[in-house]
């Protein structure tokens, strides 16, 4: 299964532009040339998943949805596309799920890009002068940028505090979408609007919080998450988070494997070994894997599988 | 680590917190309720009680999800400390009666594990006290920890309880060089977080980091 990613631009040349950004996420060996979608638009799809859809498109074909992770929620169907493309703000409000897209109506000439609340499936984008250029990766874009410029100030924040402050990349002029965000382009112009703020939650009273609804509400996101259909990986450490997936899955009659990376450089290797005494006392198939020497083993044992 | 951009192109990556009905009530919870991750260990109790069998490690701290057991029984940091002063007496008293250079074999220092347990116990106390008098600061940390543990290790070599208070060896048993030579922790043994790494303690007290009191 492949999550999908996604290109696009409204350059004059937007052809050989696409070319040359597709070119540049060729990076899986199992992607070949047709899989690419080139569209009127200005919009290229990469990849193409039997399981989650990637592109779609309303009736007369004049609108297509490009579609990168994962949405729980509505039917990715003709439907969806018309209502996004009527009342986008009020659509992604009820969309639930770890995505990115990019919707483009040819009639209206009008460019929709979206990431999900979370910020977790990243999409890049760069003005340049009316035009704009976006991509799922960072490096489709710099390939067809004419300059490279280093900003200095998000080179200083990520060695300082590990990652890139607000929405800005370690490129000059390239950004990313904040999580919850949307941008409307036509004719030349952009929008930037919010269509959910985490930090607007007002506070619960502390006689409606409870353990059991935190756990109830867990489990259903798991439950919403996971596919019969496929195998189940944890990427299980000595940690809670994991653990706490694994619970999830339990509770929800799923048995995964797992594996952990035994960071044996890290507090002695607690870690993993905490992450195996887990596994065993629920006596799930585990797999304790060093962290050095074997950098492809992630990759066949993942393969085909909801990777929690 | 972001599974969307390491494994997009190997598998199906899941991450189900990221949901918006769970988000929008954990995110509510007032963040005292989540303090010293009171919250996830209480979770994990109540509704997952067959995970909590192993201890965890989250940011660098071994959790305990075994409720703490009070240094005394009256639970009181001066009790505690009196006990701790009582059984070092009484430990000296007790090597004093060894003759000449057969003492050292006798020294402390083979109680050091106990007393150090004590030490991170009444640290624990304290902190707890602290954070139930609603002070923003937390001894729970590693740092905090350690820190307190040399102020209690300078308190031990000033008492004047003689040279075997001297040889208690207290930072050399809880040194990463001694403690990496010890076998590693299991998962039916209690462990306590040290500054640098973990330290296994075969029976008895532990430390509990997470404790809340009700």
């Amino acid at each position: 299964m492949k999550i999908c990613g996604f290109v696009g631009t409204e350059f004059p040349d937007r052809k050989e532009r696409l070319r040359v950004m597709v070119a540049a996420m060729r990076h899986a060996s199992d992607l070949v040339d047709r899989s690419f979608c080139f569209l009127d638009g200005g919009l290229a799809s990469l990849g193409r998943s039997p399981h989650a859809p990637c592109l779609i498109w309303n009736g007369d074909r004049s609108v297509c949805l490009a579609l990168s992770g994962h949405v729980t929620g509505p039917d990715l169907d003709e439907a969806f596309v018309n209502t996004l493309r009527q009342s986008p703000l009020e659509t992604l409000r009820q969309l639930d799920g770890s995505y990115a897209f990019a919707m483009y109506d040819r009639t209206a000439r009008s460019l929709v890009l979206a990431a999900d609340r979370f910020g977790f499936v990243p999409l890049y984008y760069c003005h340049r002068g009316d035009s704009i250029v976006f991509a799922s990766e960072v490096k489709a874009i710099l390939h067809v940028l004419h300059s490279r410029k280093l900003d200095w100030d998000s080179v200083a924040d990520f060695f300082y505090v590990g990652h890139m402050l607000g929405n800005r990349t370690l490129f000059h002029d390239v950004h990313v979408l904040d999580p919850g965000e949307m941008i409307i382009h036509r004719r030349g112009e952009s929008r930037h609007e919010r269509y959910c703020d985490f930090t607007q939650i007002e506070p619960l009273p502390r006689e409606k919080v409870s353990t059991q609804q935190v756990a109830s509400l867990f489990t259903r996101a798991v439950q919403k998450r996971a596919r019969k259909d496929m195998r189940h990986t944890v990427l299980l450490s000595g940690g809670m988070d994991s653990r706490l997936v694994l619970g999830a899955l339990k509770a929800a009659r799923i048995t995964p494997e797992t594996i952990t990376l035994e960071h044996a450089d890290e507090y002695e290797g607690a870690d993993g070994r905490l992450g195996c005494q887990v596994a065993e006392s629920l006596g799930l198939i585990s797999e304790l894997r060093p962290t050095r020497g074997q950098p492809r083993y992630l990759h066949r044992k993942t393969s085909s599988s909801c990777f929690y | 680590m972001n599974p969307y951009q390491l494994y997009a192109t190997q598998a199906a990556p899941r991450t189900p917190a990221a949901d918006a009905d769970f988000m929008s009530y954990v995110l509510g919870i007032p963040s005292r309720l989540k303090l010293n991750r009171k919250l996830y260990l209480e979770v994990l109790r109540q509704n997952f009680p067959e995970l909590t069998k192993v201890p965890a490690i989250s940011g660098g701290e071994m959790i305990s999800f075994v409720p703490a057991q009070r240094v005394h029984p009256d639970g009181s940091i001066s009790g505690a400390l009196a006990g701790l002063g009582a059984k070092a007496v009484k430990r000296i008293r007790q090597i004093r009666r060894v003759p000449g250079r057969m003492r050292r074999w006798f020294s402390v220092a083979r109680d050091s594990s106990q007393l150090a347990i004590q030490i991170l116990q009444l640290t624990n106390l304290i902190g707890r006290s602290i954070v139930e008098g609603c002070c923003a600061f937390s001894l729970f940390s590693t740092a905090g920890v350690w820190s307190f543990y040399i102020r209690c290790s300078r308190l031990f070599a000033t008492w004047s309880f003689g040279t075997c208070c001297l040889s208690i060896g207290i930072p050399r048993y809880v040194s990463p060089a001694a403690s990496s030579k010890r076998d590693p922790p299991s998962g039916s043994h209690q462990i306590t977080w040290s500054s640098e790494t973990a330290t296994e303690v075969a029976a008895g007290p532990h430390v509990d980091l997470g404790a809340e009191k009700a």
